[in-house]
């Protein structure tokens, strides 16, 4: 093919297709957007996405899902005798009247703890657990796109 | 004037811009007004910065190709998953989908028209994703080849032959439509506006 009926037909497309006129939008958009604007302003809190919480309910959720993993991992080294002994001293806190006080102390520990567990570990042992670490991780935004993709998404809903 | 209706006047002033660009790269009309219901929902999130904005033709169609680029590649991508998983041949993928979405755009009623810019409006939407997309983005969107290569993820040489077959196979199909339509098959308004050019145009060009 030579250049100058590629030219040409360039040409002759940019002219032929930029005189086509808009197409008119459906008379039913309008309505429809401003029916799922209404529909998403009215939703309450707990059914909308994340950022779209309370700013004191991300905070509680935030602190409490910190304690509860902190918690749980600070429960699997309870096999120790050392780390059972620290929970048994700090019954008598947990049932007074200072809960939140001993939960508190219980995260920072328990972070410390495991700071200090994932130091001390060889340097062959901490890039193996990087590495599962962000396997895990890949893994599970992998699946959620998928799973998003394939189930949730309904751009062909009518 | 209340936001609510600011934000009506504002998807008046730029609907059918939206629409076009939509319908002429998904050929769909209900999935087309599907993309375009989001694309004024994003805008309503940043209504308030976009209202007053210069650019904000530019914005909203770049947000109207991006997401029809999404739905489209979303679409192939499940296609394909299922066509994999049902029939568990992969040969023919590319050709079947495409011929799926010309047969989409026939049932839509995308009967003959009288009229010659409806006659290349309706070519245009025979034409197979892989060349109508670059062909869009380019010559109705003012996209640089090497913008649409790297929205499509595709090399430079790619676009390039993609625009100049979708180019040729407009040609080609406008000149047998409107052949047909000389021929008596349909009605026909002989020339009004830009008829005549086009028609004039199209035999002039010699491969």
């Amino acid at each position: 093919m030579n250049e100058s009926y590629e030219k040409q037909l360039e040409a002759w497309a940019e002219t032929a297709l930029k005189q086509l006129p808009p197409r008119t939008a459906p008379a039913t958009l309008i309505p429809g957007v401003m029916r799922a604007i209404v529909e998403r302003e009215t939703r309450p809190w707990w059914r909308k996405s994340w950022m779209g919480w309370p700013t004191w309910f991300k905070t509680l959720f935030v602190v409490l899902s910190a304690a509860v993993g902190l918690t749980m991992v600070r429960l699997c080294t309870v096999i120790s005798a050392e780390a059972v002994q620290t929970v048994t001293s700090t019954r008598p806190y947990i049932l007074g009247q200072k809960f939140v006080l001993a939960c508190f102390e219980m995260i920072v520990s328990s972070a410390a703890y495991l700071w200090n567990s994932i130091l001390s570990l060889p340097t062959p042992y901490l890039v193996g657990l990087g590495l599962i670490v962000a396997l895990a991780y890949a893994g599970c935004v992998g699946a959620g796109l998928a799973i998003h993709r394939l189930v949730r998404s309904e751009p062909f809903s009518q | 004037m209340t936001e609510a209706e600011s934000f009506e006047q504002f998807m008046r002033d730029y609907q059918n811009m939206v629409f076009s660009t939509a319908v002429r790269l998904l050929v769909n009309e209900a999935e087309a007004q599907d993309v375009s219901q989001e694309v004024f929902l994003k805008a309503y999130e940043r209504f308030a910065e976009l209202q007053h904005s210069p650019t904000v033709g530019g914005w909203l169609r770049k947000v109207t190709t991006n997401l029809c680029l999404n739905h489209l590649s979303r679409y192939r991508n499940r296609w394909r998953f299922f066509s994999e998983m049902f029939r568990g041949d992969d040969g023919e993928d590319e050709t079947a989908f495409e011929s799926t979405l010309v047969a989409d755009s026939s049932t839509d009623g995308e009967v003959r028209s009288s009229d010659d810019r409806a006659q290349l409006e309706a070519t245009l939407q025979e034409l197979p994703p892989a060349q109508r997309v670059p062909l869009v983005l380019y010559h109705f969107e003012d996209f640089s080849y090497e913008e649409i290569a790297a929205m499509t993820k595709t090399s430079l040489a790619k676009v390039k032959t993609d625009i100049f077959r979708g180019r040729e196979a407009l040609r080609k199909k406008l000149r047998i439509r409107l052949a047909r339509d000389e021929d008596g098959c349909g009605a026909v308004d002989m020339p009004r506006g830009g008829v005549s050019v086009l028609r004039a145009s199209l035999l002039n060009l010699m491969p």
